[in-house]
């Protein structure tokens, strides 16, 4: 008996390492391509130059002249893009969370949170298709009536969509935030006279804090990791602007369009592609520390 | 001069005189339904004035359904009925326009298991007195916090740690803390659900100390299963089984010489 207990640890442990491994590789392979990139590539160029074409020359004397690897424009258009969707992901995920916890009869919430759920595994090629045939084309005609031209790929397309494909993701997991805050809480409230949304507002909510952040926090990384929604909605052009009417790319539309080809996989241009890889890997996770971060402040405070 | 100011203080303080024969709460037929099953049968109870009331009974009787009635408890459980009368000094409770917010600020709930919320120890205090805008400035609001607390016998722990979270406690000053909290918004009643269920013979006797004291201020109602507790702090008992009263009155008499074999029965321990 206690042999097979230790086979079972064993083996649970091969597993754990084996993940980890797995995950460790990864990250190795793709950072030590980011520094052969590098090797080519000035740092600098990379993180502070604002034009991205990379098939292009930028002077004839150029280490690797093959381009230019000016990645600005690609992280702007990256954040733009994931800030849109959060804009749209936020207030619909979180007020759908409320209510199915709070509100909601257990009766609707027994279909409507599977129902809600379902969504979140519609194929994101086919939240493109709805950003391209119907979503753009309703924008730009609302635009067009208020007097705004909106490129027909552009950030707030891509955004919104994603928006809408992320919702389902933040709405189901603050739900689970809600709805494990002890009920014994909110009676403590009722009890002495708060109204539903005063004990949503002061005990709930605050109680569910940081669940909720990172909630939000995997909806961010999955809305910057996104890929299919934005090759098909957002646009190849790197453009360096804020205008979310505007056409931008994002890094991983860049790097299927890296990668896509026919070409060898040691040119400045493929390996290119790792370093923004490697870049969005380090950005989600400096992104999650600081998250940790403000929720401790915030319990600190809040304790 | 003297007396004008005792006149004033007497204001603030809120105290409710207590009204027709000193009866601060009446149920009139009242009856409870979860779904269709009947929790509670015609009960006919009177809470007296600035007392405490002992709510005894076996498990599943329907003394917690039917302390959840004195405050509209019952609104927020699923699929739960209620008919006939609950009287707050006279007025009707359970009619159609009432505002629960306040009848929840004049009757107030303390539950089994201590739920101080995640704020700190001020903050749970003053969540009352600040939704119900008892207060007008810091100042005030930290004078009854401290009065608050005082009240409660925790002002002298706590008092160089107002910030500290309140689940930071022990489990007998957590709900020594959530009576404060009860309190704090100047109830008339309070309503107590197995108040010392989750706490330690000590922490026990000082809960019972504190509900002696309130008892002056508060009308006091208090479940329990402890006989020696309801013996020790209540002045009257009802003793419910399945859902009827059995039989209520003053709690000596009940406890020396009841009148219903089932009384006898339960209170000698030969049930529940
Ligand atoms: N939310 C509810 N839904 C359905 N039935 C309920 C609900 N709450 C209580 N009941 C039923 O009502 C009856 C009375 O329950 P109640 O909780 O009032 O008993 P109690 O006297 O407080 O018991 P205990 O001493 O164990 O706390 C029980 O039969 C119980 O099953
Ligand atoms: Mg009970």
């Amino acid at each position: 008996m206690a042999k097979f207990e230790k086979l079972i640890k064993a083996s649970l442990l091969a597993c754990t390492m084996l993940s980890v491994l797995v995950t460790g590789l990864i990250v190795l392979s793709v950072f030590s391509e980011t520094l052969r990139f590098f090797s080519h590539i000035p740092l600098s160029d990379f993180f502070f130059g604002t034009e991205w074409s990379p098939q292009m020359a930028m002077r004839d004397d150029q280490a690797g002249s093959s381009g230019t690897f000016g990645a600005v424009p690609i992280f702007m258009g990256t954040f733009l893009v994931t800030l849109i969707a959060m804009a749209v992901a936020t207030p619909l995920g979180l007020y759908a969370a409320i209510f199915l916890s709070v509100y909601a009869s257990p009766r609707f919430k027994a279909w409507a949170k599977p129902i809600l759920e379902i969504l979140a595994g519609v194929p994101s090629v086919v939240y493109g298709y709805f950003a391209v045939i119907t979503l753009a084309p309703i924008l730009r005609a609302g635009g067009e009536m208020v007097g705004l031209s909106i490129a027909s790929e552009s950030a707030l397309t891509a955004g919104t969509v994603m928006g809408i494909m992320i919702t389902p993701y933040v709405m189901s997991l603050s739900e689970d935030v809600i709805s494990s805050v002890p009920k014994s809480l909110s009676f403590g409230s009722l009890a002495i006279g708060a109204t539903q949304s005063e004990t949503i507002k002061k005990v709930i909510l605050p109680a569910a804090l940081p669940g909720i952040v990172s909630a939000l926090l995997l909806g961010v990384s999955r809305g910057v990791g996104e890929t299919m929604v934005v090759v098909m909605a957002a646009g190849l052009a790197a453009n360096l602007t804020l205008n979310p009417l505007e056409s931008v790319t994002t890094a991983t539309v860049q790097i299927v369009t890296l990668l896509v080809g026919d070409h060898e996989f040691d040119s400045d241009k493929t390996l290119a592609a790792f370093a923004l890889g490697f870049s969005l890997f380090f950005m989600t996770l400096l992104l999650n520390i600081a998250a940790l971060i403000i929720v401790k402040r915030y319990r600190e405070q809040y304790d | 001069m003297v007396k004008n100011m005792n006149a004033e203080k007497k204001k603030t303080e809120n105290v409710a005189e207590c009204g027709l024969e000193n009866i601060r709460m009446k149920t009139q037929n009242l009856s409870v339904f979860y779904n269709n099953d009947q929790a509670l049968h015609d009960i006919n109870l009177d809470i007296a004035c600035n007392k405490v009331t002992a709510l005894i009974g076996p498990s599943g009787c329907g003394k917690s359904t039917f302390m959840r009635c004195l405050n509209r408890m019952n609104d927020y459980v699923e699929g739960c009925r209620v008919t006939g009368k609950v009287r707050l000094d006279g007025f009707n409770i359970y009619k159609d326009n009432v505002d629960t917010i306040l009848l929840r600020q004049k009757v107030g709930m303390v539950f089994q298991k201590p739920n101080p919320f995640p704020k700190s120890i001020y903050e749970n205090v003053a969540y009352g007195p600040k939704i119900h805008h008892l207060i007008e400035n810091k100042d005030e609001l930290d004078a009854l916090v401290e009065k608050t607390l005082k009240r409660v016998g925790l002002w002298d722990e706590v008092a160089d740690r107002l910030s500290a979270p309140g689940t930071s406690l022990s489990g007998g000053q957590q709900q020594r803390l959530c009576i404060a909290r009860a309190i704090a918004t100047k109830p008339e009643v309070v309503l107590m659900d197995e108040p010392c269920s989750a706490l330690d013979p000590i922490a026990t006797a000082r809960i019972e100390e504190l509900i002696a004291e309130l008892e002056q201020k508060f009308t006091i109602v208090i479940i329990t299963h402890s006989m020696q507790q309801a013996e020790r702090v209540s002045d009257h008992t009802a003793f419910f089984h399945m859902g009827h009263i059995i039989e209520a009155g003053d709690t000596q008499k009940i406890f020396n010489d009841p009148e219903h074999q089932k009384t006898k029965d339960y209170i000698g321990g030969k049930f529940g």
